[in-house]
């Protein structure tokens, strides 16, 4: 119990650490004087105070958002699929969400009237779209093969990407532009406006997650001892596959498409707190969030000027990682 | 423990996967401290019946009463604390520990934010130590035999303190000690502590030797309902399992046995 606390501690201790240095780094130096200066409304420049509060901030906060959300979707989805190669980017649900924005991005008319909400909303719909698509195609009465689930979530990410790349050659080169880099997985620097409506959406979505912790543990011996517990498991799937699809689809409406966080993340933390979601899901929270906003910052710095998109810099340090995670469990025999 | 709801009365009940009927018209009932086996052939439909009386799958027609209310009136979680299942088997994706599994018996008594109080820690320590596993507290429930994950199934059931008892062929995986262990717990289970047990069981010469009333279901019917006695006559079972059994009297007993002929 003491130890938990401590671990608790030093996990938000290192955040916050983590979270300034990387706000500390880019390609215009500054210094920790100008950011403390920042920080406690000290006087700055009107340079320092735009880089700092204008660009990076917003852009750190993406970061997190996105990192938190994809680690948390991975670990419910590993959950309520009992799978632990689930995440929203191999069930499809990403690339659900993709179509929805790019859809809305395409039909520009809308873009204009309602101004950028629709996008999120669109997104949110392809994935709520897919996610449910996939389980109910996947399912035997109660049964849930697991196989099917992930074939089904592989073949309908191709059909989506090949959706996606039919409606780029249907737009013009300046939408076309935009979607291309949004597809490739990157972090914006997005308006306060645009970041609060994210901020809302991702909130409301772990506010109806982290409550069913202890459901997700039953749920984990499937779904009939879930019920045998007394977990009313059909009503939990449609919470779940609801919250996620909101978590995702409003991400990924800014973000584009991010791989390997909702794996590596659940995985990594699994070993380190256990399989318990009451842990877990506030521990992928943390996690999720500081490892995104390390990536992102990598890929800010790493070519600077030159940017790459973050969702290289994941897939480059999850793929080996993963890799890794299954070498060591075939050697142990495991699994 | 729950006093409540401890009879079940099954009316003329049916049920189908398909377009042809898989369970057709039952009826029948079992009571507090009555220790009831149903035997039949495979693919008769028993597992089908636990499920329709754990209310995991619902009836076509037909009701089924807890103390004359309706099964389908109860909310899941309440109906958790009044009955509860042990499964032929489970599969868990993740490393959960045996005392982590058995803890979540206690899960339909507590709101999903409140954690285990110090009454659950005794009950889970007493369930522990009646099924054995007090070795294997800590351990990974994905490492443990199939006989091992059995008992630790057996112990979260009887974690959800409740007043009936469903279970579906636990005796499967088990060396012949824990499968006696097993009927004598649910015989005492029923006896002493005045629990409904329902088992489903393969093992027709245990059946005997325990159960109070068995059922014998072919084809999704009951065929016939009675003590032991009644229902292992050779005639009758060879004719309902496909093949020559005789019934002879326990040498020490007299109970009845069944034997290949």
């Amino acid at each position: 119990m003491k130890n938990r606390k401590i671990f608790w501690f030093i996990l938000l201790f290192c955040w916050f650490g983590i979270f300034f240095l990387c706000w500390k780094s880019g390609t215009v130096i500054i210094t920790w004087e100008q950011l403390k200066n920042i920080i406690f409304g000290g006087s700055a420049s009107n340079q320092t105070n735009v880089i700092l509060l204008q660009v990076r901030l917003p852009r750190l906060l993406l970061a997190a958002l996105t990192g938190a959300t994809l680690s948390l979707t991975g670990a419910v989805f590993q959950a309520l699929l009992r799978n632990p190669l689930a995440d929203p980017y191999i069930l499809g649900v990403s690339g659900g969400s993709a179509l929805g924005a790019v859809i809305a991005i395409g039909s520009g008319i809308h873009l204009m009237f309602i101004g950028f909400q629709i996008i999120p909303i669109s997104a949110i719909c392809g994935a709520l779209f897919t996610i449910l698509f996939v389980y109910n195609f996947s399912r035997i009465g109660n049964y849930l093969p697991t196989q099917t689930m992930l074939l089904a979530g592989i073949s309908l990410q191709a059909m989506l990407s090949a959706l996606i790349l039919f409606l780029q050659s249907l737009l013009d080169p300046l939408q076309l532009m935009q979607v291309f880099t949004w597809l490739m997985g990157n972090i914006p620097t997005p308006e306060y406006r645009n970041l609060l409506w994210i901020f809302l959406y991702v909130l409301l979505g772990m506010a109806v997650i982290l409550p069913q912790a202890r459901h997700l543990n039953a749920l984990t011996l499937g779904e009939l001892d879930a019920q045998i517990v007394g977990v009313d498991v059909e009503r939990l799937k449609k919470i779940l596959f609801f919250a996620c699809s909101l978590l995702t689809g409003s991400i990924v409406a800014l973000t584009g498409l991010i791989g390997f966080v909702g794996i590596i993340i659940p995985h990594l933390l699994r070993l380190l707190v256990g399989p318990d979601h009451r842990c877990l899901l506030p521990a992928c929270i943390i996690v999720g969030s500081i490892f995104m906003v390390v990536a992102d910052t990598l890929a800010r710095v790493l070519l600077s000027p030159t940017e790459i998109p973050v969702g290289v810099i994941t897939a480059l340090i999850g793929g080996p990682f993963f890799l890794l995670l299954l070498w060591k469990n075939k050697n142990k025999g495991k699994r | 423990m729950n006093k409540q709801y401890q009879n079940v009365a099954v009316e003329q009940l049916n049920f189908s996967y398909t377009e042809t009927p898989f369970i057709e018209d039952l009826s029948f009932g079992f009571k507090a401290g009555e220790f009831f086996n149903v035997v039949g052939p495979n693919g008769t439909g028993k597992t089908t019946l636990l499920y329709l009386l754990g209310g995991i799958i619902k009836p076509r027609s037909g009701q089924i009463l807890l103390d004359e209310k309706p099964l389908s009136s109860f909310r899941r979680q309440d109906l958790a604390k009044i009955m509860t299942i042990i499964p032929a088997e489970s599969n868990i994706a993740f490393d959960f520990t045996v005392y982590d599994i058995v803890a979540m018996g206690r899960y339909p008594y507590h709101s999903p934010l409140e954690s285990l109080t110090k009454n659950d820690r005794e009950i889970i320590s007493e369930v522990i130590e009646r099924t054995g596993l007090m070795k294997y507290e800590r351990k990974i429930f994905n490492r443990l035999s199939s006989g091992e994950r059995q008992r630790v199934l057996i112990a979260r059931a009887l974690a959800q303190k409740t007043s009936i008892l469903l279970m579906d062929e636990p005796t499967i995986h088990l060396d012949i000690h824990y499968q006696l262990d097993i009927y004598r717990l649910a015989q005492s289970l029923a006896h002493d502590q005045n629990l409904s047990v329902f088992m489903i069981s393969h093992d027709l010469n245990y059946a005997a030797m325990y159960s109070d009333r068995i059922m014998l279901m072919h084809e999704g019917r009951i065929e016939k309902i009675g003590a032991p006695n009644e229902i292992f006559q050779a005639e009758l079972l060879s004719k309902i399992y496909g093949t020559a059994l005789s019934v002879y009297p326990h040498p020490k007993t007299g109970q009845p046995t069944i034997w290949p002929e």
